[in-house]
């Protein structure tokens, strides 16, 4: 960056999550838990070592690959929401189903409409992101991220933008919809709360061997 | 939804600038086609009024000069030539068609025209298109001071059959000069002719015998004038013969000698644009850099709205898609803006050359036709979709080699 020598942020010997399960990864922010997504979605390529996804060695793909791998299989839920501004809530789910071609195309809308009624949200079809409020948005990308029925589910930091009781409320939606799904769930926080309803819980400070050596990350 | 409707929601979302640039690439569209529509509109106009005469016998002078002022009724004549040149082309064997046209008053601005029936019989024609003169309203004329008006100069005189008006010397005068006292004759309006969308809607025709005797000149029909010999001078004569070679001989004849000249209106026409061509090159020139001005503008514009929706892109990436669908989702965007401002070009420059081709119409009474397609336009619509299609290769590009994670950063 800028000409500078480039540090690593992530030093991970390995891990390994269960399929099925649902983990939360915690630590202070800046720890790397992002960035831990974003390998494991295959967003970020590895510098060295491999990241496999149910059985599929993503670091092996080439990028278009790697891109429809990711559409078909994982899910993600981004910190930020990351919704399309231009497109409505209906709209921005279909599109994930749209680019993956998991789903059939005339599935589309009723797929979408279906999810959107699951997360409450059934009479806020047509309004676009600036329309809706946080928790909304919120419900919007879960229903995006689950589109595709992906085996993995990302979720980072879900209640970063939200009140307690709509985080709470997110919280047991996603349970839900995980456990109808089988959907594995890896969750990127450092929110108490959320960790009670997870299987088990990583502390970043256990697995990445960057701040093991008090590397600045 | 498919790529196309992604992209028309990503351009409704920024409908104001994507309206702005998409004027920017009408306005050089609207540019070159007017330049184009209007060029060739003139010189179709051009080949079309002199389309039924293979040659014109005028004054010595400006050969040029000739054909304005004899077909198409600008400019003066160069003069008159004596009366035995018609009689010699008349008793010509190999002239098959000669049309005598007298000129010198005018009314209301408009040329009063001496010929003979003759004058009505060729077709205007250019391709397959074909403008005759015809009456619309009464008969030619048949006696001297009779008239037959063009459609156009019945509207803006406001003459009909029956009306009965003073010619006045020249053009010069103007409209609604009163006439010197030696022009003082009645015509009587008898025919309207049909709109031909030729120099004729423009004129007022009539017996030779009328203009020869407004001026006061001996008159007699003229068939009694060519058996006698002599007559007065006519102003030019419109020829056509039964080959080139005729042509060529008589015009080597004419030239030759003292009194006339022979004209080809044809080879006029190429002089004046060849004359013309290097201004048109220039203009043209000037339009095809407005469009590459306008194409930059697309590329920028998309550019600019690209590095906006970086996070949008990445977002889209996330999703699934792969950069060569940004890439085509960008092109579509660039192709759709360009299809926009390149079809609302075409009704601006159509509409320009409209404009432009009624001003030359009633200022000058050359008819520009600029409704026909040319050849030039469809290639022209794919040379501005192929441009636009390029104008989306730099923000695709961008898109295209974009770090996705740098850009899905959750926001502070």
């Amino acid at each position: 960056m800028g000409g500078g020598e480039r540090l690593p942020v992530l030093d991970i010997h390995a891990f390994a999550l269960p399929a099925g399960k649902r983990w939360a990864i915690v630590g202070p922010s800046g720890t790397g838990k992002t960035t831990l997504l974003h390998l494991v979605a295959g967003i970020l390529t590895p510098t060295a070592g491999n990241v496999r996804v149910a059985g599929t060695d993503l670091t092996s793909l080439r990028p278009a690959e790697r891109d429809q791998f990711r559409a078909r299989n994982i899910g993600y839920v981004f910190q930020s929401f990351n919704l399309l501004a231009a497109f409505t809530a209906l709209e921005n789910v279909m599109l994930a189903m749209r680019f993956s071609k998991v789903i059939p195309q005339h599935q589309h809308r009723a797929r979408a409409t279906e999810l959107l009624q699951r997360v409450g949200l059934g009479h806020r079809l047509v309004h676009k992101p600036a329309q809706l409020s946080n928790g909304e948005q919120q419900r919007v990308a879960v229903a995006r991220a689950l589109a595709n029925r992906p085996c993995l589910l990302l979720m980072d930091e879900p209640s970063a933008h939200l009140d307690t009781e709509t985080a709470q409320r997110v919280t047991e939606l996603v349970g839900e919809l995980c456990a109808e799904g089988e959907v594995t769930l890896l969750v990127a926080t450092h929110d108490p709360h959320l960790l009670e309803s997870v299987d088990h819980v990583v502390e970043m400070q256990a697995i990445n061997r960057v701040l093991a050596r008090g590397a600045v990350v | 939804m498919t790529l196309v409707q992604i992209a028309l929601r990503y351009l409704r979302a920024r409908w104001f600038p994507n309206l702005l640039t998409a004027a920017c690439v009408s306005l050089g569209v609207g540019l070159l086609v007017a330049v184009i529509v209007v060029a060739r509109g003139v010189k179709e106009g051009l080949l079309l009024g002199t389309s039924p005469y293979e040659m014109i016998v005028g004054a010595k002078g400006s050969p040029t000069q000739v054909v304005l002022s004899t077909v198409f009724f600008l400019d003066v004549p160069t003069g008159n030539i004596p009366f035995h040149v018609f009689r010699l082309l008349k008793q010509h064997p190999r002239v098959t068609l000669l049309v005598p046209v007298n000129l010198g008053d005018s009314y209301k601005g408009f040329r009063i025209v001496g010929t003979t029936p003759d004058y009505f019989t060729p077709v205007f024609q250019l391709g397959r298109r074909e403008h005759r003169l015809r009456v619309a309203q009464g008969h030619l004329f048949a006696k001297d001071f009779e008239a037959v008006v063009g459609a156009t100069a019945a509207r803006e005189a406001i003459l009909t059959v029956g009306d009965q008006f003073l010619g006045i010397h020249g053009l010069e005068e103007g409209i609604g000069e009163q006439p010197d006292p030696a022009h003082r004759r009645q015509y009587t309006v008898v025919g309207i002719l049909a709109p031909s969308s030729t120099a004729a809607d423009r004129a007022i025709f009539t017996t030779m015998g009328s203009v020869w005797a407004v001026h006061g000149l001996p008159t007699a029909p003229l068939e009694e004038l060519l058996t006698r010999g002599e007559g007065p001078p006519i102003t030019a004569l419109f020829l056509r013969a039964q080959s080139l070679m005729d042509l060529m001989l008589l015009a080597t004849q004419l030239n030759g000698g003292p009194d006339a000249q022979a004209v080809f209106p044809g080879r006029i026409v190429d002089r004046l644009f060849t004359m013309f061509a290097t201004g048109e090159t220039i203009v043209e020139a000037i339009a095809f850099m407005v469009l590459i001005v306008a194409a930059i503008t697309v590329s920028l514009s998309l550019f600019g709205a690209t590095i906006e929706r970086r996070r949008e892109m990445a977002t889209l990436r996330a999703l699934g898609a792969s950069p060569g669908t940004l890439v085509k989702l960008l092109l579509w965007e660039s192709a759709l803006i360009s299809l926009l401002g390149t079809v609302a070009g075409f009704g601006l420059g159509r509409g320009a050359a409209y404009i432009a081709s009624r001003i030359i119409e009633t200022s000058s009474g050359i008819y520009v036709p600029v409704w026909q397609l040319s050849a030039l336009e469809p290639a022209f619509l794919g040379a501005m979709a192929l441009l636009g299609v390029l104008a989306g290769l730099i923000p695709g590009l961008t898109a295209y080699r974009m770090e996705v994670a740098d850009h899905l950063v959750p926001l502070a």
